[in-house]
């Protein structure tokens, strides 16, 4: 999962990149990706990249917890996984409402 | 002693090492940009802008970037080196792995040039 996230966004990236550029460049430019974010289609293709970056960075945290020694036992694994889950659904609901 | 001729450091623990450190890097600089949207959700043009053209965030955003490049590289390679092998390709997979890596290379130098453009020029 972490990997499949990880290529994933390698990818999305570029969406991202763009939408920056073109909000950074001017005013009408901003206006433009405002206007792109109303598009259905635009809102599936960046939720689909935050929704990617989210789950990469949490379950990023719990690898790194991990690498402490933090929750490495059957038990801790167990635990940190479906809280990555947890954690990472919800931050991805909220984001979604947020972009809609 | 046979090492491999594509990973970033010539050593597994550089990589290793160098995977989290960007890692905690690209960590700072997301909650660093989900805070400047909580902080205040409906920017104009000129407060966005503003958000990104102090110097400090354009330091960050270039740190960022930098470690980006450096995680996706490892990142992609370690996909490359445990799913495009002789196992699954057969004969040529060195062939194909070293394609696929090349591609992945090329898409970070673009990135990086992009990227540099956006928080550095104009």
């Amino acid at each position: 999962m972490h990997r499949l996230s990880g290529a994933f966004i390698f990818f999305g990236v570029a969406v991202l990149l763009y939408l920056l550029e073109l909000s950074l460049q001017s005013e009408s430019g901003f206006a433009l990706v405002l206007q792109l974010m109303d598009n259905l289609l635009v809102k599936l293709l960046v939720w689909a990249v935050v929704a990617g970056l989210l789950y990469h960075l949490i379950a990023g945290i719990k690898h790194l917890l991990m690498d402490l020694g933090i929750g490495e036992t059957m038990k801790g694994g167990v635990i940190g996984a479906s809280l990555t889950l947890l954690l990472s659904a919800c931050a991805i609901v909220i984001s979604g409402v947020w972009i809609w | 002693m046979v090492t491999n001729a594509s990973n970033l450091g010539r050593s597994g623990l550089f990589d290793w090492l160098m995977q989290r450190f960007s890692a905690v890097i690209l960590g700072a600089y997301a909650l660093c940009i989900i805070g400047s949207f909580v902080v205040n959700p409906d920017m104009n043009h000129q407060e966005w802008k503003a958000v990104f053209e102090s110097n400090v965030m354009r330091i960050f955003s270039l740190i960022a970037l930098l470690a980006l490049c450096v995680h996706a590289w490892v990142g992609m390679w370690t996909i490359s080196t445990d799913y495009l092998t002789s196992l699954q390709l057969g004969e040529r997979a060195t062939f194909f792995r070293l394609l696929f890596q090349a591609g992945c290379a090329l898409i970070i130098c673009i990135y990086l040039i992009w990227g540099i453009q956006i928080f550095w020029g104009s």
